[in-house]
């Protein structure tokens, strides 16, 4: 079993995926390239800014 | 009256129907006309309402004759991106998978838009999901650029852009959690704005990514955009992600012009780290001389790698969506659009900590976006660093559709607006740029562009169709 195979099976690609198999590939390297596009933070145990963030609302300056 | 109807931006209609010079009606039917003869060719919308808003205009126009305007709204069509509920229709997504999304409710911003008055003629195409890109084996066609009908408008907001650039209508909504409102405002020569986060309810909008998603106003100038988004904006106790704000008037500053107002110009974007064309970068140069003419202070200011930015922005928005479009991945996989899978099954497999990193490092890029607009009023930026490419040369729209900076302000929830500064050669299309302001300041924004508009040649170029 090839890795690609073995990551889909872990993400849940069954029985409507067994053709596509150009596709799954083509979306782990994109997925990779994607996670691999930034700067790991500074701070590796900072809080993650969280899901809902809202800026805190002040007064317009002008 | 100067100018026919179908030609009005909203504010003047507006300032028409106050006045009795025009009526609603007059004003949809104008706007029906033109919307038959062009839509065989732009493709538009994806569902006609023109009798069901004709008969809610012909209401506004007797309660304006008794009563007088409701809003500066009352009786104005707005059009609705189909991913945008409205009571007693479906809600397509422009996806095969809904078009039997039949919704029972207004999503809360249209609700807003109709407690004021407004009317709602039609729903507007998409890119699939407001994710896939222009394609082809959809149950509706893609939507096309106004400027020249072999070309991209962007996306995916892409029948909301053409169809306000073409004059089929003054206003429309679009949603951005990438660009998707500024993209299409740019390839298509309007005015786009994505509101700070929180400004804009959006329940009963179908999501791509909660925490990066924004609705906003499309128009064809800059005082129609300030008067739809005044009438938008409100706290949703509904919406975790809103804003309890006081009521703001946007367009308060319009005629204040830009002297004092001090703008950091964000060259490193398009210069550097994704070089824009040449005729990108020199219309952005020739815009940044006008501000200045026009009495605004311009710096140079550099900001973290466009790239950075785009990387966090993908990583957070392809994890949510794929918590949100994973079952049908996994079940329906044909139910989507070739280019729709291939944009949302990555999200399958990015890791939780990759997620979690990128929720770190953008609270990094936040607080460096943030801090440079402590030193300056505004940015001034790039939109895309292309102009808009065929939409049938599916090679190019995938190399061009990336190259933009609008994403970071997706990432920083900042407000940024895009206005067209220039026309392309190539295929005669426009060429835009933006504008960034502190978290919401968008009545700084709309001043600056409102002073931009009136001194730049762009404002009365329309498309030729």
């Amino acid at each position: 079993m090839q890795e690609k195979d073995v990551l889909a099976a872990a993400v849940g690609l069954g029985a409507p995926w067994p053709a596509r198999d150009g596709e799954i590939a083509e979306a782990i390297a994109t997925a990779r390239k994607t996670i691999g596009g930034f700067t790991r933070p500074a701070d590796e145990k900072a809080e993650p800014l969280p899901a809902f963030v809202v800026p805190a609302a002040k007064e317009p300056r002008r | 009256m100067s100018v026919v109807p179908e030609d009005m931006t909203l504010a003047e209609a507006s300032r028409a129907i106050a006045r009795r010079n025009l009526s609603p009606v007059e004003l949809l039917d104008a706007l029906r006309a033109r919307f038959e003869a062009l839509e065989p060719r732009l493709n538009t919308t994806i569902r006609p309402l023109w009798d069901e808003a004709r008969q809610e205009a012909a209401k506004a126009g007797r309660r304006i004759a008794r009563s007088g305007p409701r809003s500066p709204l009352d009786g104005l069509p707005v059009g609705l991106k189909d991913i945008i509920d409205i009571a007693g229709h479906p809600t397509t997504c422009h996806s095969r998978l809904l078009l039997d999304n039949h919704k029972t409710e207004d999503a809360a911003v249209v609700a807003r838009l109709r407690a004021a008055g407004a009317v709602f003629p039609v729903k507007l195409a998409t890119h699939e999901f407001a994710i896939g890109g222009p394609a082809f084996d959809l149950p509706f066609p893609p939507a096309r650029n106004p400027w020249n009908p072999g070309h991209h408008p962007g996306g995916s907001s892409s029948g909301s852009g053409a169809a306000v650039a073409a004059g089929i209508l003054p206003a429309a909504l679009g949603t951005d959690t990438g660009g998707s409102v500024r993209n299409p405002a740019s390839q298509c020569g309007i005015v786009g704005m994505k509101p700070t986060y929180g400004v804009v309810s959006r329940r009963g909008v179908f999501p791509l990514a909660y925490s990066l998603d924004h609705v906003g106003p499309m128009t064809r100038d800059v005082a129609s955009n300030a008067m739809l988004l005044n009438a938008m904006a409100g706290h949703d106790a509904a919406d975790p992600g809103s804003v309890s704000l006081r009521a703001e008037n946007y367009a308060r500053n319009l005629r204040k012009g830009l002297k004092g107002l001090r703008i950091g110009y964000v060259r490193n974007w398009h210069e550097k780290d994704d070089p824009a064309t040449p005729e990108v970068a020199a219309a952005l140069d020739g815009a940044a001389k006008l501000l200045r003419r026009e009495g605004a202070t311009l710096r140079n200011v550099t900001l973290p790698p466009l790239g950075e930015f785009g990387a966090v922005n993908r990583t957070i928005s392809l994890s949510e969506a794929a918590a949100i479009h994973g079952r049908w991945l996994r079940e329906r996989p044909e139910g989507y659009s070739a280019l729709t899978r291939k944009r949302l099954l990555p999200g399958l497999f990015i890791p939780a900590e990759a997620y979690v990193q990128a929720q770190r490092r953008r609270r990094e890029l936040t607080a460096a976006v943030a801090a440079a607009l402590e030193e300056v009023d505004l940015l001034l930026t790039a939109s895309s660093l292309d102009p808009a490419c065929r939409i049938d040369d599916a090679a190019a729209v995938e190399v061009t559709y990336p190259r933009q900076a609008r994403t970071p302000l997706n990432v920083t929830g900042h407000p940024a607006l895009t206005l067209m500064c220039g026309v392309s050669r190539e295929g005669g299309v426009p060429l835009s740029l933006q504008l960034v302001g502190r978290w919401f300041e968008e009545a700084t924004i709309y001043r600056a562009a409102a002073a931009y508009e009136r001194a730049a040649p762009w404002k009365d170029l329309r498309p030729p169709v």
